[in-house]
């Protein structure tokens, strides 16, 4: 019965995602934020499982939700204010945070790529690679236009983000790194909008250089790296 | 409520972001440029509280709208058994690689402006 109803009316799916999304946050809030249990991931997992035991096509779901893809965009520009409200940290230490952010802009997406490489891994899979280093939504959009498979850079991102979050702090006590800038820039440069959320809970200016790291990553990667790929293929 | 009215505010931004791209053929996404268009006006404008509340809100629930594309992975499984080594050296040992590069470099960089600034001071 539910199997006819949801295929008679796809827009309960869009329904049906706004619940499992609000399962999915407070599962992870009642787990002590446990990292495995993201609430993106798990949502996700979540409507896969629902729409392979009902029998539906993704492209049929992700009619119905598009609206939601669609504020994806609108979240991305509203990155915009606070990425000003932390601009004034770079001020003070300009030159080098600028210098971090050039070379890490370029070093992570051509050790990323390189890693699959060696390992033969698929051109469509390399390039899903590449912009595996910024926000889910620049990543996204990135993705459309390189001509990478927008879901893979999906997964990959979240899954980055994560590892970032999880290895931080064993990172800092093994390499020494006690200064709470270079912590949340790097954080927020590799780790993106994941790892500024565990930079929060390290401090607040922990969390804020990690939230400028991850809106100029984000803005640099999203802009430049379409016109390299254009360049190399 | 107030944060709501900022809300439209993004959206029109987004639409003439995604407008540009097409109108001069861009292969930048059209929310950056959307983002970027907003960053400069914010750098003209004043802050203000309800604008970062409304900011706030809707990046607070930014998992929400991964979803519809996240979801889209159920339809590359068979990538993801094809190239697991590859994606998994990447994802993990690449990624954990530049972390360590990043923490370190950007922590010299700022130790060395620090002593640049004490010879500077200690010469005046």
């Amino acid at each position: 019965m539910i199997h006819n109803l949801l295929h008679d009316f796809p827009n309960l799916l869009l329904v049906l995602t706004l619940v499992i999304y609000v399962v999915s946050l407070y599962i992870y809030q009642r787990s002590n934020k446990n990292v495995l249990l993201l609430p993106v991931v798990s949502a996700i997992a979540l409507v896969i499982s629902v729409l392979i035991s009902f029998d539906i096509d993704y492209g049929i779901y992700f009619e119905s939700v598009e609206v939601i893809h669609f504020l994806l965009g609108t979240a991305t520009v509203a990155l915009a204010v606070p990425l000003r409200n932390n601009f004034h940290l770079i001020r003070e230490h300009a030159f080098p945070l600028t210098i971090s952010l050039s070379v890490m802009a370029i070093v992570t997406p051509v050790l990323s790529v390189l890693a699959a490489w060696i390992l033969g891994a698929d051109i469509a899979v390399l390039l899903s690679l590449a912009p595996k280093s910024i926000s889910t939504p620049f990543a996204i959009g990135v993705a459309e236009e390189i001509g990478a498979y927008p879901p893979l850079v999906a997964a990959i991102v979240i899954v980055t983000g994560a590892v970032v979050a999880v290895v931080s702090s064993s990172v800092f006590k093994v390499f020494s790194i006690n200064n709470p800038i270079a912590q949340g820039f790097s954080m927020g440069l590799v780790g993106h909008g994941i790892a500024t959320a565990t930079a929060f809970e390290m401090s607040v200016k922990t969390g804020a250089f990690s939230a400028l790291a991850m809106g100029l990553m984000g803005l640099s990667t999203s802009t430049l790296l379409p016109y390299f790929v254009a360049w190399l293929v | 409520m107030k944060f709501l009215i900022y809300i439209p505010l993004f959206i029109v931004f987004q639409l003439i972001g995604n407008w540009l791209k097409v109108f001069w053929d861009l292969p930048i996404p059209g929310a950056t440029i959307g983002m970027s268009l907003l960053l400069l006006l914010l750098f003209i404008i004043p802050s203000n509280k309800n604008l970062t509340a409304s900011a706030q809100k809707l990046l607070l629930h930014l998992p929400l709208f991964f979803i519809p594309a996240g979801v889209g992975i159920m339809n590359y499984t068979d990538v993801l058994k094809q190239d697991s080594l590859a994606l998994f050296a990447s994802v993990f040992g690449a990624t954990i690689l530049c972390f360590i590069l990043a923490a370190l470099f950007t922590q010299r960089l700022l130790k060395s402006e620090d002593d640049a600034d004490k010879i500077c001071e200690s010469k005046t």
